[in-house]
């Protein structure tokens, strides 16, 4: 394991290293053992042009020894030259550990990746990430979570980082690009390739807003194996992580065992006992993970004063760094709250507009997606509502529908949201 | 000696007239058939010699020629050899040819001497009739669906023995060989008598009818009122939609569907009871006109299967071929589709159907036929039926409960997949069935009984007659076009909440008209002369279910 360990190149000699650097990374070695040889030969070209016997030298205690012989062999100073050029031509930037681009919060991590591919940008040094991760088969209401939190992340200059995969990590990083932030995707297959097909839209948004990582050689097909590693630079690359929708044994739940390894904050939305979606959660906090309910409540964790609403504008956050939880004063926590209000009054109004069967028949729905019979069943049971009969009950469900209150998918209906943490 | 008879023959659903003529000359002594004819047809040659040396009457040792006129249309079936039995017979000196003359004869000969059963029977009785024929010979098994046709007396043939004596009798005696035609209580006074005696009230009519008294009852009941009266007795009448707990918007949906003919889906988790409820939509369905169950009674004559007026339920097993479900073979017969003309065809599990069969729906649900192209011609079957499909809304059935389906996104969008777009633009109707607990089992009934039900069908069924009087549609679900617009009219207010309705992203353009058109059914069912912004709510609830496929294939 080298942590600290590591080669200085001067800026002017970066470039001309570069292709060197790349034919190390593309070496069949351990991470460990590409840095070992840097350290041995002090640079990247060294060990290109080191000879064959110096590059077995038992000392270096190289593993498989018959496809490094045959990789250093085969070297040709043309061949690594060409590439490279097919690498750039690619549009993915390689940065190998020594480079002072090479993310810093990595340097830190045990067996942290030997170099890193970028297509799009690497996270800033000076902003504030959040990763976040959770199921793939997620409910609605870890959806909705996921949605919500990320837009208030971006909204508030935090970048979001995550996987790329289907449910709440691509929700996440849709919704934190959508309102305005960035965001990065770590894949566990080559930065060329776009792994679920169905988040393509989501791929190419990244490269944009953010960008795209990955610690794997262009070309690497996605196969399982490759992902727990790659759950580690997600959270390695952050300053927490936010666990929304996980089942009790699930690849979530080995995340962020990995980041509390790393030493990372853990954050969890908990759930409905009833949910089997939420039982890692639950486990978690259970194990000590901080309990999040809203946007704020996270904000202040990661010491930054929430109110200010925009990404491009010059309000810097105030002293990042400094502890204390003084961070948000009080004017601006008031400032936040009303601003949060005004969408969510004119719902509070419309709804003492109606009349006490339809505010009955309204509290009915949540976030949870109800069909027609179960929603009849519910009403069944209610004094207020059982005399309703079913064609008045699909004209209410319309009207509603069409006014905003509830929202209709397939044949299911369930509440329209407004916020999260709202005291009615 | 040159002698002519008449028998009749089918292609596809048209039956025409044959005139089957004989000649025994000398020469060479064979026996040869012409007439453009099928195999089976040419073997009509053998199994006539043999019957008729079997019966006693060998034939000839002379030249005997047989043609099938007319020539250029194939003929296919073995019903002809009755009547080339009766023109060799008569070429033989053994007919009183006088009477004969408007007298056909249809069946095939088994080698003993027996007359057999024909497919197709009534479809040539009727086209015969038409034709002029007044008198029909045919087998005994085909007797029940020939009486059916008004204006046509029916001789039942039991075998060349009978044959003969009746070719051989004056007309006068033959006049005792037939068949009282369409039996007594016919109409109206029938329906309620066979309706008034169903169910229950049947044992004890049964009983109180035992004995002596029911077999003279019996027997002046036989043939064609034996079959209503045991029809309306069949076991069609034991299903009951209270038999089904809770599921109300399933049953209120089947209701609407069966009231303006519109196609519907059921999706839901197994053992909700979708395959019961589609069970059960037969029995709220009004009954068949005279017409319409003239037209099922010929589909399934020529298929060959016992008759029926009931409405039509058919319900394939999902491992059905193309072939058998759309109809053809290498003789052309009228598949599922067609015996589920002016009935339900039910389509359990769908998306384990495979692609290939679900195509085969397309044509019918546009044009309402099946067309099969041979090198004889084409063959045109109809298939005018409610369609009703059942399904799970994933593989393991119990989406968008999280806590039990662990199924994942391609999983379903696979799965569903399978139902193509045009399919399902067809499908009007769409609801979800909820999952059924211990507890419901043992819920009180609902207000919705098969009676109830029916009543209400009948009702809406009547408004649609009126309003489509003087137009070629049946049902709601019918109208093309502009005809939309004359016949479901819409206020300025409903006008207004559709239009809302389309920009809160309920409805596309697409649907627009078909949600009018189920509105205007849902109207008659409340015996409504406008159609009111409930009842378009109602047509839009039934036709976002739909969207459930819409969602998964994103």
């Amino acid at each position: 394991m080298t942590n600290g360990n590591r080669i200085h190149i001067a800026d002017w000699e970066l470039e001309r290293e570069q292709p060197y650097a790349y034919w190390l990374m593309c070496a069949p070695i351990g991470e460990a053992t590409k840095s070992r040889l840097l350290l041995r030969f002090g640079r990247p070209s060294g060990v290109f042009e080191a000879s064959e016997k110096a590059l077995l030298d038992s000392t270096l205690s190289i593993g498989k020894k018959e496809r490094w012989i045959a990789y250093i062999k085969e070297r040709k100073e043309a061949n690594v030259k060409r590439e490279y050029e097919k690498l750039q031509t690619k549009g993915i930037l390689f940065y190998p550990e020594y480079h002072p681009h090479y993310p810093v919060k990595l340097l830190s991590i045990p067996a942290r990746p030997f170099g890193i591919f970028v297509k799009g940008k690497l996270p800033d040094i000076r902003q504030r990430s959040l990763a976040i991760v959770g199921a793939r088969d997620c409910s609605e209401y870890g959806q909705y979570v996921a949605r919500h939190f990320a837009e208030k992340m971006a909204q508030n200059g935090v970048a979001v980082i995550s996987g790329l995969a289907r449910g709440i990590d691509g929700i996440a990083q849709r919704a934190a690009m959508e309102a305005g932030g960035e965001s990065f995707g770590v894949l566990g297959c080559g930065a060329d390739i776009c792994y679920p097909k169905s988040n393509e839209k989501l791929y190419r948004m990244c490269m944009e807003r953010g960008g795209i990582l990955s610690t794997y050689l262009p070309g690497t097909p996605p196969t399982p194996n490759l992902f727990p590693p790659r759950n580690r630079i997600i959270s390695g690359l952050s300053d927490g992580i936010l666990i929304i929708e996980a089942r009790e044994k699930s690849g979530t739940i080995i995340t962020a065992d990995l980041a509390l390894e790393q030493g990372k904050d853990v954050f969890v939305i908990p759930g409905r006992v009833t949910d089997r979606l939420s039982d890692g959660c639950n486990s978690l906090i259970r194990q000590g993970a901080s309990l999040i309910q809203s946007p704020e409540q996270l904000l202040e964790e990661l010491n930054i004063g929430y109110g200010k609403v925009c990404v491009t504008g010059y309000e810097e956050e105030e002293n990042p760094y400094e502890q204390g939880k003084e961070g948000g004063n009080s004017a601006q926590r008031v400032a936040y709250k009303v601003d949060d209000c005004i969408g969510q009054s004119d719902n509070r109004e419309t709804f003492s507009q109606f009349t006490l069967e339809e505010q009955a028949f309204l509290q009915l729905f949540d976030l949870e997606l109800l069909s027609i019979e179960q929603i009849r069943r519910k009403m069944v049971a209610s004094s207020f509502l059982k005399s309703i009969t079913l064609p008045q009950t699909m004209e209410m469900l319309m009207k509603f529908v069409i006014m905003g209150q509830l929202r209709a998918e397939g044949g299911y209906y369930a509440k329209m949201m407004s916020g999260i943490g709202d005291k009615k | 000696m040159f002698q002519v008879f008449y028998a009749g023959g089918i292609q596809g659903m048209n039956a025409y007239k044959v005139r089957v003529e004989a000649d025994v000359s000398n020469g060479l002594p064979g026996f040869e058939m012409v007439g453009s004819l099928a195999c089976e047809v040419r073997e009509a040659k053998e199994r006539v010699r043999v019957a008729m040396k079997n019966a006693g009457f060998p034939l000839p040792v002379a030249r005997i020629t047989v043609n099938l006129s007319p020539a250029q249309i194939k003929k296919e079936g073995t019903g002809y050899d009755l009547a080339i039995a009766t023109a060799i017979l008569a070429c033989m000196g053994m007919v009183k040819k006088e009477g004969l003359e408007n007298t056909a004869f249809l069946g095939e000969l088994a080698l003993s001497g027996e007359v057999h059963k024909t497919d197709g029977a009534l479809p040539i009785a009727l086209q015969l009739q038409k034709d002029g024929i007044q008198r029909l010979v045919v087998p005994r098994a085909n007797v029940e669906e020939c009486r059916m046709v008004p204006g046509l007396t029916v001789v039942p043939m039991r075998d060349m023995q009978d044959l003969s004596s009746f070719l051989r009798t004056t007309e006068e005696k033959r006049k005792e060989w037939e068949v009282r035609g369409a039996g007594v209580n016919v109409g109206h006074d029938k329906a309620d008598f066979m309706q008034a005696n169903a169910g229950h009230d049947r044992t004890e009519f049964m009983q109180a009818n035992a004995g002596q008294d029911r077999l003279e009852f019996m027997q002046a009941n036989a043939g064609q009122n034996r079959l209503d009266f045991m029809q309306a007795n069949s076991e069609q009448n034991m299903l009951d939609f209270s038999q089904v707990s809770g599921q109300e918007s399933m049953k209120r949906a089947a209701c609407v569907a069966a009231a303006g003919f519109h196609h519907l889906l059921f999706s839901g988790p197994p053992g909700a009871g979708k395959t019961m409820i589609a069970q059960r939509i037969p029995g709220i369905l009004p009954p068949l006109t005279r017409e319409e169950q003239l037209e099922v009674m010929s589909i399934y004559s020529i298929a060959g299967k016992p008759l029926t007026k009931m409405r039509p339920f058919q319900a394939p097993h999902h491992t059905i071929s193309p072939q058998a479900l759309a109809g053809g073979g290498r003789i052309p017969k009228p598949g599922v589709l067609s015996l589920a003309h002016r009935g339900i065809l039910f389509l359990d599990e769908m998306p384990e159907f495979s692609a290939n069969v679900l195509e085969v729906l397309r044509q019918p649900l546009e044009e309402k036929k099946v067309q099969i192209a041979r090198t004889q011609g084409i063959y045109r079957y109809p298939a005018d039926f409610m369609l009703v499909c059942a399904l799970n809304p994933c593989p393991c059935g119990y989406f968008p409960d999280r806590n039990r389906c662990r199924c994942t996104e391609p999983e379903i969008r696979h799965y569903l997949g399978k139902i193509s777009g045009p399919i399902l633009d067809r499908i009007d109707i769409c609801v979800e069935a909820a999952p059924v607990t211990i507890k419901d089992l043992d819920a009180p009934a609902s207000g919705y009984d098969t009676k109830t039900l029916r009543v209400m069908v009948e009702e809406a069924r009547e408004m649609q007659k009126k309003r489509y009087r003087e137009t070629a549609y049946d049902f709601n679900g019918e109208v093309s076009g502009n005809d939309v617009k004359k016949f479901c009219r819409l206020g300025e207010k409903e006008q207004r909440f559709l239009e809302q309705a389309y920009e809160a992203g309920q409805m596309s353009v697409r649907s627009y008209h078909k949600i009018i058109k189920l509105a205007r059914t849902i109207a008659d069912l409340e015996h409504a002369d406008e159609i009111s912004v409930a009842h378009l709510a109602e047509a839009i609830c039934y036709h976002n279910g739909k969207r459930l496929f819409e969602r998964r294939n994103e």
